[in-house]
């Protein structure tokens, strides 16, 4: 059908109409009543079924409708304000722009050369030093053979836990999926050396339980929410231990095979820059991804990752150390 | 029906802002303010351009909400929503001297919020995935998913049903059909309107709300099955 027609074509043109006022308009109403008396044919039935799909959106109209959150509202308004000085400077923002990248290609020059250079100083080439020894000052410590108070710690997730012999999954045929723990009320130090260290009984591998021990910038974990992708965690399972950074896992695994029944599972942080080990024996070492300028939190927790046994594994003590 | 809410007013745009409510006269401000609340879009961008801030907030507070919607539903994904959203008004306000008065004005801020979507795609930058509580940008959690409007629009399960599927089908029609819904039916925009924004013809925009909607359709059960007369 030719575009004009849905001008020249006088029901056409009135059905469009219709279709972009919607339920209740005037256009609406007159396209009712000449589709009502119009009888039956191929081309009206179909037109009919348009008004239907159009009254299905009108409820759904509420479909993605959004709005500006007082954060939104007041950094654009000091943009705006920044904006309105810069007016005043008499500098046009054509002009600020070309500073700006003049600038940047400057910056951008320092920055290659300082690259190419390898014996340039630089902080980056100095190693970061994670380990238990630089960051052992205690800053926090739970012990989980008890229920921790409220104010220590608080439930995530949906998983029933238990206390008797340290935190464990309680009962039989947790489906798969569902996840618990606790998670540290006090905040970790983003922005200085932090460790968290768990102590984890391994009393028999269980390769249907995930038990993990995470530090995260997700402020959302509650009851109802135990899992995050913006974290990063060790994960054992079975006789396996991996790191596991935003959700995915990382290469670089150990057996507890020959390991004691009970381990030190630890993830330290530095500068950016963070570890992954147990019993000082690190699995996986690279770049921490968490936001410095948020506070972090420290938890350990379990998943279930398959129908079956969710005993065997639990974990004693959590501590969080400092520089 | 359409809702009066000032949600409902903020969603569409073309609508005019309900009078302000009577004031105690106060100081020389207060009597400022409240005829500022009664200018219309036009007064309020000629103010802007005479250096009045004040002016610029009140546009911003009748207009954030129908621009971050419509970037929503053309985007597709909220994280987006925020920077380009930012960019969108710093961009009205930086450009109002050039701001064609007396044309209209919601259609010459939905040109600047359209092409900041095509710019932001072409860009092939995606802001990356967030949670919720993070974002600056409120209700996306409730009005995201298509099945929890479709549960709140509608208590019959078989309604509720075509219009979580027509909502999850708006992001697989071609872009200048979904536009063209989107523009005319979420955000009360006329053809003529819609003209001045996407630079078509009227004859074309109805072309293509006709064939997007004709989609849209085949999902409430499909050609053969016996059409269902259209409530008034």
């Amino acid at each position: 059908m030719n575009d004009t027609a849905y001008e020249a074509d006088e029901l056409l043109k009135l059905l469009t109409d219709a279709l972009r006022a919607g339920p209740g308009s005037p256009s609406w109403h007159e396209a009712v009543t000449r589709l009502r008396s119009a009888g039956a044919g191929k081309d009206l039935d179909e037109y009919r079924l348009l008004l239907t799909a159009r009254e299905r959106l009108e409820q759904g109209k509420q479909y993605r409708s959004v709005r500006a959150g007082p954060g939104f509202t007041r950094e654009l308004m000091e943009s705006i304000d920044a904006e309105a000085a810069r007016g005043r400077c008499g500098i046009s923002p054509a002009r600020w722009i070309a500073i700006v990248a003049s600038v940047a290609i400057g910056v951008a020059i320092i920055a290659i050369i300082i690259n190419v250079m390898p014996k340039m100083n630089t902080r980056a080439n100095q190693p970061v030093d994670l380990s238990a020894a630089a960051i052992a000052r205690p800053i926090a410590s739970v012990d989980l053979t008890a229920r921790p108070a409220d104010a220590v710690a608080r439930g995530i997730g949906a998983m029933p836990l238990a206390f008797d012999r340290g935190l464990a999954p309680a009962g039989r045929d947790i489906a798969p999926g569902t996840a618990g723990g606790i998670l540290l009320e006090q905040p970790l130090p983003a922005d200085k050396p932090v460790a968290v260290e768990a102590t984890l009984r391994v009393r028999r591998p269980n390769p249907q339980l995930i038990a993990q021990v995470f530090i995260t910038d997700d402020p959302t974990l509650s009851s109802s929410n135990a899992v995050t992708l913006d974290e990063l965690a060790i994960a054992v399972q079975g006789i396996t231990a991996r790191a596991m950074r935003n959700g995915r896992i990382e290469d670089g695994q150990i057996d507890l095979r020959d390991s004691a029944q009970t381990v030190i599972a630890r993830i330290a942080s530095r500068d950016g820059q963070a570890v992954v080990e147990i019993d000082g024996k690190p699995i996986w070492r690279g770049s921490v991804r968490l936001k410095p300028d948020r506070p972090w939190f420290a938890g350990v927790r379990f998943l279930q990752a398959e129908p079956g046994e969710s005993a065997g594994v639990s974990f004693e003590q959590l501590r969080v150390m400092g520089e | 029906m359409k809702a009066e809410s000032s949600a409902s007013r903020a969603a569409s745009p073309g609508a005019r802002p309900a009078p302000a409510r009577p004031v105690d006269v106060g100081p020389p401000e207060d009597l400022q303010a409240s005829a500022l609340g009664k200018a219309s879009d036009e007064d309020l961008m000629r103010r802007t351009q005479q250096g009045d801030r004040r002016a610029y907030s009140l546009l911003y507070e009748r207009y954030s909400n129908g621009v971050l919607s419509y970037l929503y539903r053309m985007l597709g994904n909220v994280e987006d929503v925020e920077a380009i959203g930012q960019e969108v008004f710093l961009r009205a306000f930086r450009f109002a001297p050039t701001y064609p008065s007396p044309q209209n004005f919601t259609p010459w801020l939905f040109t600047i919020t359209r092409k900041s979507a095509i710019n932001n795609a072409r860009r092939k930058k995606r802001s990356p995935v967030r949670n919720f509580a993070e974002l600056k940008i409120e209700n996306a959690d409730q009005t995201g998913n298509p099945s929890k409007v479709a549960a709140d629009a509608s208590a019959d399960p078989e309604k509720r049903e075509q219009i979580e599927r027509m909502l999850k089908a708006l992001d697989d029609l071609p872009n200048d059909q979904r536009e063209v819904i989107v523009l005319g039916v979420f955000h009360d925009l006329s053809y003529a309107q819609m003209e001045e924004i996407t630079g078509a013809k009227a004859v074309t925009l109805r072309s293509r709300m006709f064939h997007g909607l004709k989609k849209l359709a085949r999902l409430l059960g499909g050609a053969d099955d016996p059409p269902k007369e259209p409530k008034p």
